[in-house]
C-alpha cells in the first residue's frame, strides 16, 4: 500500500493547483472575514457585541473554503481521466482497490492539511478586523475546541463528494458543480419550502444543510449531522468504487 | 520472460471488438503487432493490462501481472500519445512512476539522458512536440527497466533518426532477453525492426510467426524463358504452382531457384532470367487483412 501512497503523494504535490487552492481557500475566505469584521466594528451605529469588539465567526465561512477546496478533490480522478493518465496509474499499480484507496487517504490528509490553514487564517482575519477597526485584537477561541475539529470534518467530507462524484462520473467539472450548487442553491430552496411545509426534519436529511449546521451545533446532534454527510458521500463512493473496479480504464 | 495471452475477448455493444485472441510474444525478440484501423489492437493491449475489462487471461512469466508485486518491473507501457499531465514537469512524472520499483533520482535522470529530454527535465511537457510527448512516454516504460515492454505506435511523430535509434534501442532491449510487443502502422519499420509478428483483422489472428516464415510463404520465383509453355508444363509436373507473367515470364510459387533451374535444365529449356522475388511485409499484410479494414477509404475516391 505505501507505493500507491507514495505515487498518489507525488502525483498531488506536484501539481501547482494543489497548492495554489490551498492558498486560495485560506486567504480568499480570510480576506473577506477580514473584510466583514472591520466593516461591522467600523460601523458608528455599531451596539452589539463584546466591548473589545465583534468577530464574524468561522462556521460561515467552510462552505466556501470547502467550494474552492472541491477542485482537489475532483481532480484526484478528473484529471487521469482527462489527460489518460490512469491507464499508465493502473498499468503501474493494477490492484485498483488500492489505487481508490491511496487516492482517498492522499485527498484526506492533504484537505485536513488546507482545512486547518484555512480556519487558522479565519481566526487571525476575525482578530485583525476589530483590531484595524481600532478596537483590539478579538481572539475568537471557538475554532480551538470541538467546532474547530467539526469544521475540519466538514471540509474534508464536502471535498470528498467532490471526489467521490467525479470518480463516479468520470466528469471533474460535474464532480465540483454539484455540490456546490447543491450546497448553495438546491438545498436552500428546499429548505426555504420545507419552512412554509415546516418539515422540521428536513435538516436531517439535506447533506449539506446539515452538515452546516452541525458544525455550529452542540453535542450528539453536531456529530449526527456529520454522521448523516458521511452517509452522503458513502452513497456516492461506494457506487463510484464498485464501478472503478468494473469499468475500462 | 514471454508474454502469453489466452482467449482474449471483448465486445463494444453489438460488435465484437477482439474475438478469442491467443497468441505469445517471445523473450529475446521485437514482435510485432500489426492490423488495419480498428482492427483491435490498442483494445487487445488493454485486455492484456488489464486496463479493459473482457474476457480471457494475460501471463507475465506465467503469472497474471496483478501478482506480481511490482508490476513496473514486470511490463512498461506506452499506450498514449501524450500520457502525463501538461502542467507536471517531465522529471516529476517520471518520480511519480519510479515510486513503485522505488527507484533513485539517478535512474531518473539516466533514462532521460537515454531519450535526450534531460535539457527539459524541469519543463512542463504541454509545449512538447509529439516526438518529445513520445520519448517522454517512452521513458516512463522504461524507467524500471522491466522484462516486458508493450508500445503502441512508438514511432508516430518521430524524426527518421528517432525512427532508426529507437529500433536499435528495442532490439537491444529484446536480445537481452526481454520479450517487446510493438504496434505499428509503419509496416516497412517493422520488417527492419520486428522478427516477430503477430497480424489481427477484426480482432481475430490472422497471422503470428517470425517475419521470415510470412514472408517466405509470399515470395516466389521469377524465371523467364523462349519456351515459357514447356518450362511451365515441366515445372507443374514437379509439384509448382505456375503462373504466366507476361509473355516469356513465370511466377513460380513453392520451389526454390536451384529447383527451377534443375528442372528448367532436365527439360532443355534455356533460361534468360531467374530470380527469387521476395514479398514485403507490406505486401504480406495486405494479403493478410485484404478488406478487412473497418475505416477504409472508398476505392477510387479522391479530393
Amino acid at each position: 500500500m505505501s507505493g500507491p501512497l507514495t505515487y498518489e503523494w507525488v502525483r498531488i504535490s506536484t501539481v501547482r493547483s494543489t497548492w495554489a487552492l490551498m492558498l486560495v481557500g485560506a486567504l480568499v475566505p480570510a480576506a473577506l472575514v477580514l473584510f466583514v469584521t472591520w466593516l461591522v466594528n467600523s460601523a458608528e451605529d455599531f451596539q452589539g457585541g463584546p466591548p473589545e469588539g465583534a468577530t464574524a465567526g468561522f462556521a460561515g465561512f467552510l462552505p466556501l473554503v470547502a467550494a474552492i477546496l472541491c477542485t482537489i478533490g475532483a481532480a484526484s480522478f478528473g484529471q487521469e481521466y482527462r489527460h489518460g493518465l490512469i491507464r499508465i496509474t493502473l498499468s503501474t499499480y493494477p490492484r485498483r482497490s488500492r489505487v481508490f484507496a491511496a487516492k482517498t487517504i492522499m485527498v484526506v490528509l492533504v484537505v485536513i492539511l488546507a482545512a486547518i490553514l484555512a480556519i487558522a487564517c479565519i481566526v487571525v482575519a476575525n482578530a485583525l478586523g476589530p483590531a484595524i477597526a481600532g478596537k483590539g485584537l478579538v481572539w475568537d477561541t471557538t475554532a480551538l475546541g470541538p467546532p474547530g475539529l467539526r469544521g475540519v470534518i466538514y471540509v474534508v467530507i464536502f471535498v470528498l463528494m467532490a471526489f467521490a462524484l467525479t470518480a463516479l462520473t468520470r466528469n471533474q467539472p460535474l464532480g465540483i458543480i454539484v455540490p456546490v450548487v447543491l450546497a448553495v442553491l438546491v438545498e436552500p430552496i428546499i429548505q426555504t419550502v420545507a419552512l412554509v411545509q415546516e418539515w422540521t426534519w428536513i435538516d436531517w436529511v439535506l447533506p449539506f444543510t446539515g452538515a452546516t449546521a452541525g458544525v455550529g451545533a452542540d453535542g450528539l446532534e453536531a456529530w449526527g449531522h456529520l454522521g448523516v454527510f458521511f452517509l452522503w458521500f458513502l452513497v456516492l463512493a461506494i457506487p463510484a468504487w464498485v464501478l472503478f473496479l468494473r469499468r475500462d480504464a | 520472460m514471454a508474454i502469453t495471452a489466452q482467449g482474449l475477448g471483448k465486445s463494444f455493444g453489438s460488435v465484437r471488438a477482439v474475438d478469442d485472441l491467443s497468441f505469445e510474444v517471445p523473450e529475446g525478440v521485437v514482435t510485432g503487432f500489426l492490423g488495419p484501423n480498428g482492427a483491435g489492437k490498442s483494445t487487445t493491449m488493454r485486455l492484456m493490462l488489464g486496463l479493459d475489462r473482457g474476457q480471457g487471461r494475460t501471463l507475465f512469466d506465467g503469472k497474471p501481472l496483478i501478482d506480481h508485486p511490482h508490476a513496473s518491473e514486470v511490463v512498461g507501457t506506452h499506450l498514449d500519445a501524450r500520457p502525463f499531465l501538461p502542467g507536471r514537469t517531465a522529471r516529476d512524472h517520471l518520480r511519480m512512476l519510479a515510486t513503485d520499483a522505488r527507484l533513485p533520482e539517478s535512474r531518473i535522470d539516466e533514462v532521460l539522458a537515454m531519450v535526450g529530454l534531460t535539457d527539459v527535465a524541469n519543463k512542463r511537457p504541454k509545449g512538447f512536440s509529439l516526438g518529445m510527448a513520445q520519448r517522454l512516454g517512452l521513458a516512463g516504460a522504461v524507467l524500471a527497466n522491466p522484462r516486458a515492454l508493450m508500445l503502441d505506435e512508438p514511432a508516430n511523430g518521430l524524426d527518421p533518426q528517432s525512427i532508426q535509434w529507437l529500433r536499435e534501442f528495442l532490439r537491444s532491449y529484446a536480445a537481452a532477453g526481454n520479450a517487446v510487443l510493438v504496434s505499428s502502422h509503419l509496416l516497412s519499420e517493422m520488417q527492419v525492426m520486428a522478427q516477430h509478428v503477430v497480424v489481427i483483422a477484426r480482432g481475430r489472428l490472422v497471422a503470428d510467426g517470425t517475419v521470415d516464415d510470412l514472408v517466405s510463404e509470399r515470395s516466389d520465383v521469377l524465371v523467364r524463358s523462349d519456351d515459357p509453355a514447356r518450362l511451365a508444363e515441366a515445372l507443374r509436373a514437379s509439384g509448382a504452382d505456375v503462373e504466366r507473367e507476361g509473355d516469356d515470364g513465370l511466377a513460380v510459387t513453392g520451389m526454390s531457384t536451384d529447383d527451377v533451374g534443375r528442372v528448367a535444365f532436365g527439360a532443355g529449356v534455356a533460361l534468360r532470367e531467374l530470380a527469387r522475388r521476395r514479398a514485403s511485409l507490406e505486401e504480406t499484410f495486405m494479403e493478410l487483412t485484404g478488406d478487412s479494414q473497418e475505416f477504409a477509404f472508398a476505392p477510387g475516391e479522391s479530393a
